[in-house]
């Protein structure tokens, strides 16, 4: 029973690790680059999945929170010299906890697909203050964000930031899984299973769809962080709500009610984006073809829970091929 | 005078261009439960068509701007069906989360098709210069030709979908069936084909708005996603399986834009989202509630 349910961590902590160490020993500073906005892509969608998935809230505007700190952390840099990663990441996961905070009240007025456009309508909203916002750069947006340091050590150079960018990603990925599997994941699964039974059996259902609102919301942030400090600028275009939709199709790319599907699908559109633009400029093609062929194919993803995803379907394949081997063939007369 | 009148008429040739595609997202989501993300693909489509097809000779007059028009209209709209059948049949049973998701692919795979057709640069539309022009006088003041032309075109249009929704007998089918779906079709409706036409008039509603928003707004791959967010606003600020309801806000955000474009700049973007903002918090169904409609909380 324990090795079934710590094979999963096993397994996609040793990825993790040699992930690392590939991309130390191999990787130029360009693809290093490009790895580390994948590291906080997943990061992105991690987020987002557990709250579209595990707890049932559709959030087209969790794009909101990412730019928003992304923008904190531009202000914070560039005007008021702060140069601490770690206040830097701390500042906007506390942004997005008051701001998931103040939007989640609504989910007791509104649920649903309605939510969700109401959480984008904000960040359009967002969008166009900031492209008006001389302060916030309009529509130039803001560079020169820097890089940060670690207890002093600079985050200039390439390997270190994705070392930093890895390890925060890693932590976030954990926090979301420990959440996940805890009590507090239970509950606010069975709250989105069906709303009207847990009530019934006494379970606060608005305090774990809010809370996991929160707490998306937190991590979402602190992946906008992140972008902020790896590629040094912010523009209001973070704040449209196309920007929101790489973590979304990830997550149900790869089964938005897990946390490897996720993973497995910003990896997937990530390698597609690098692998294409080499090539040609038809990536919003392939992303939506291959996105939408897997979701007709198997609705729960490829690695997601249940019987329609792409694990069950290779589950079944593989007994079907086990059990023809095992039985002599029979022919009827 | 000035202040008022040209403000009003543009702002209701906007909201009446903002109700058709409403219009096709209310009767989509009303017969089939699915908030159609990829609406804005058929306006974009018509918007290309009509700009490829314009500026050639042929194109030049009145005659041969609707002859473009018209297969501006018909592709879209035939690409439309093809699509109800092929992808959306699959999506019916679904939770509505997903499917709303999977649309948002499909969206993307129509921008990116675009993309490579016809590239990232905006495509200039020539309408024939009679269309665009002309002005009309009216109590003292000018009124554009096309805008003038957009407020008949639109009303026509909608008149016309009024009609088939409340006078014919797939009108009355696609009522029963946003009502409740398996009693209309025990009861003898045909569903599939209606799903089928109901789809295609939808498409055909966008591709209009698409071919009149084309002159007055850039064509670029982002025309379906930036306008299918304000038609989604509208609709629920409607009141999700209201037709009449979407024509209204429609109209409303149309002319409150208008006027705060000119009056007060700065609010102009923001106009229409505080407004879907304030209706749903105090009235989380919409403005004219549907026996029917309404979201609940959705498992994705």
């Amino acid at each position: 029973m324990a090795g079934k349910l710590l094979r999963e961590p096993v397994v996609l902590s040793v990825l993790a690790v040699a992930f690392l160490a590939w991309s130390l020993r191999f990787a130029g500073s360009a693809l290093l680059f490009q790895l580390t906005e994948m590291l906080i892509a997943i990061l992105f969608a991690v987020a987002v999945s557990y709250v579209m998935g595990v707890s049932g809230t559709p959030a087209f505007g969790n794009q909101l929170f990412y730019a928003g700190a992304a923008y904190l952390v531009a202000i914070m840099t560039t005007r008021f010299n702060v140069d601490n990663v770690l206040e830097l990441c701390g500042a906007s996961i506390v942004l997005g906890v008051v701001m998931g905070g103040v939007i989640s009240l609504l989910l007791k007025k509104i649920t649903g697909v309605a939510f969700g456009m109401v959480t984008l309508a904000i960040s359009q909203m967002a969008y166009v203050y900031v492209g008006i916002s001389n302060y916030l750069g309009s529509d130039n947006g803001l560079s020169g964000i820097s890089p940060g340091t670690f207890f002093g050590v600079s985050l200039l150079d390439p390997d270190r930031m994705l070392i930093f960018v890895w390890a925060v990603v890693v932590l976030g990925v954990i926090v979301i899984a420990l959440i996940t599997r805890s009590r507090l994941g239970l509950l606010t699964r069975a709250s989105r299973d069906s709303a009207s039974r847990a009530s019934a059996i006494g379970i606060p259902t608005f305090r774990y769809h809010a809370t996991a609102f929160i707490i998306g919301a937190a991590i979402c942030g602190l992946a906008g962080s992140l972008t902020a400090i790896t590629v040094g600028t912010v523009d209001q275009d973070m704040f449209y709500w196309t920007a929101g939709a790489a973590p979304i199709l990830a997550g149900l790319l790869g089964g938005i009610r897990t946390i490897k599907g996720p993973i497995a699908g910003s990896i997937i559109l990530s390698i597609i984006i690098i692998w294409v633009s080499t090539l040609t400029t038809s990536w919003l093609l392939l992303e939506g073809a291959i996105t939408l062929g897997v979701f007709l194919i198997w609705p729960q993803g490829l690695l997601g829970e249940g019987s329609g995803s792409g694990l069950a379907a290779a589950r079944s394949l593989t007994r079907r091929i086990a059990r023809s081997r095992r039985q002599p063939k029979v022919t009827s007369s | 005078m000035q202040h008022v009148v040209l403000p009003l008429v543009v702002g209701i040739a906007e909201g009446l261009v903002l109700a058709l595609i409403a219009l096709g997202l209310v009767l989509t989501y009303g017969m089939m439960r699915i908030v159609n993300m990829a609406h804005g693909a058929f306006l974009m489509l018509s918007a290309y068509l009509i700009a490829v097809l314009l500026g050639h000779a042929w194109s030049e007059s009145v005659l041969g701007y609707v002859l473009a028009a018209v297969i501006a209209i018909v592709i879209p709209t035939a690409i439309g069906m093809g699509l109800e059948r092929t992808v959306y049949r699959r999506l019916y049973g679904r939770a509505h989360g997903s499917a709303f998701l999977a649309m948002f692919a499909l969206m993307m795979v129509f921008q990116g098709a675009a993309q490579q057709i016809w590239g990232v640069s905006p495509l200039p539309v020539k309408v024939p210069s009679s269309l665009m022009t002309g002005y009309v006088r009216f109590l003292g003041v000018q009124l554009p030709d096309y805008y003038l032309m957009i407020i008949a075109i639109g009303v026509v249009a909608i008149a016309i979908t009024a009609a088939v929704v409340y006078r014919t007998k797939i009108g009355l089918w696609t009522r029963a069936i946003a009502a409740d779906r398996e009693m209309s079709a025990v009861l003898g409706a045909n569903v599939q084909l209606t799903f089928g036409l109901m789809f295609g008039l939808g498409s055909a509603l966008a591709a209009l708005a698409g071919i009149l928003l084309a002159p007055i707004n850039q064509v670029t791959i982002s025309l379906g996603t930036d306008f299918i967010l304000e038609a989604f606003a509208v609709v629920l600020i409607g009141g999700l399986g209201s037709m009449t309801g979407a024509v209204i806000a429609a109209l409303v955000i149309g002319i409150v834009q208008s006027f705060l474009t000119i009056d007060y700049p700065p609010l102009s973007g923001y106009g229409i989202y505080l407004v879907m903002v304030i209706v749903l918090v105090f009235r989380p169904s919409g403005l004219f509630k549907t026996a029917n409609a309404g979201l609940g909380a959705e498992s994705v």
